[in-house]
């Protein structure tokens, strides 16, 4: 075999999945809309996920049990003893430690052949743009507006996929944009004023909505990473868990959309804290929900 | 018309715990206002102080969000639904 014949024969072998990933993705490589083909797309993958909280940590599980090759999270954050109600990475010997290195570690035990990587930061907007380029998707598991509208104008400006996340009490939200079928602008153009929507530490959150959503956050993921199946653009789901029904909304882009409408004003990363009216504080705000 | 409301959660504590309340009206505006006779409080979530729909709240007719329609000026019919929905950050 000549030299040119081998190094592409040992691209083909290097690509192939190992005997140990043909078994552990076995139940996904099964299935028509995978294959040999999608699992390796998923090892290629690069999702950053917001948060590594209620939100950010079942996505981030199931990003890391299904093999997604490269899974970066934001977060600055410690444990608290009030997360363990609902943030699955996060444990009792975890209280006190950054919850980006609790994550890590729970990531990497459950599946060694995916890359973490920390961004042991707050998401500004002096960083957003410089964190995202890295990344082919976005995942939402911020806890507060002005991240979200951080978050949404940083992955529209970067062209990415941003797959979104919410929740409050028994209820949640979830939605993704593509850059030119509509964004977080155009469903909500304003922030609520400060104070007025309750937090999840004010108000309260049944602690499996986060899965719930999360896991719908996660699959909507691995739909854009396979190419299979409908999206949820355009269209956001509304989880009422008390009554256990699921509504679709309508959702379009809005050519007055100062971001991604027919004459944008926000062309760059503005002070979210000043556009939702909130004061800074004084220590980095923590992202997760 | 009599129409039904859906009401999420984080507003339930108005409207005694009910997801959904029907009230009378032939416009969305008439409705919410229906609802607001009905559950006193009610307007001061869905309304800002100058009686506008707030940005932060979506209010949709059946699955279509009022300003791709006429607004609270939409017209509606038996059977039809509302459905009230604020922006949710998630939280701590």
């Amino acid at each position: 075999m000549s030299n040119e014949a081998q190094q592409v024969a040992g691209q083909q072998v290097s690509e192939a999945l190992t005997p140990d990933e043909v078994m552990r993705y076995s139940r996904h490589i099964i299935m028509p809309q995978v294959g040999p083909q999608g699992q390796r797309k998923l090892r290629k993958a690069k999702v950053l996920v917001i948060g590594a909280g209620g939100l950010g940590g079942p996505v981030a599980l199931y990003l890391a049990l299904a093999g997604v090759g490269k899974i970066g999270l934001v977060e600055f954050d410690v444990v608290d003893l009030s997360n363990l109600q609902r943030q699955i990475l996060h444990q009792t010997a975890d209280v006190g430690r950054p919850k980006i290195v609790s994550a890590k570690e729970k990531l990497e035990a459950y599946n060694p052949n995916v890359e973490v990587v920390m961004h042991h930061t707050p998401i500004t907007s002096d960083n957003a743009m410089e964190m995202i380029a890295d990344y082919d998707i976005v995942v939402n598991g911020a806890d507060n507006f002005a991240t979200r509208y951080l978050v949404n104008d940083a992955a529209y400006l970067s062209g990415k996929t941003l797959v979104d996340g919410a929740i409050l009490l028994f209820d949640g939200q979830a939605t993704v944009y593509e850059p030119g079928q509509g964004c977080y602008r155009c469903l909500y153009p304003d922030p609520p004023p400060p104070g007025l929507v309750p937090s999840c530490a004010e108000a309260g959150v049944l602690g499996a909505i986060t899965g719930l959503v999360g896991s719908i956050q996660a699959t909507e993921v691995f739909k854009k990473i396979l190419g299979v199946g409908n999206p949820l653009v355009n269209r956001l789901l509304l989880v009422d868990a008390l009554t256990m029904e699921f509504r679709t909304m309508k959702t379009r882009r809005d050519p007055n959309c100062p971001l991604c409408g027919d004459n944008p004003t926000v062309t760059e990363l503005i002070d979210y804290d000043m556009f939702c009216g909130s004061a800074p504080l004084e220590m980095p705000v923590a992202t997760t929900a | 018309m009599s129409i039904s409301v859906y009401i999420p959660s984080p507003f339930r504590r108005i409207t005694a715990n009910r997801e959904n309340v029907t009230v009378e009206g032939s416009t969305v505006g008439e409705v919410l206002d229906a609802v607001e006779r009905a559950y006193p409080g009610f307007a001061n979530l869905v309304y800002d102080g100058e009686h506008q729909v707030p940005r932060h709240i979506n209010v949709y007719l059946n699955n279509t969000e009022i300003h791709d329609l006429d607004g609270v000026q939409t017209a509606v019919q038996d059977g039809d639904q509302i459905a009230v929905i604020p922006a949710l950050a998630g939280g701590k």
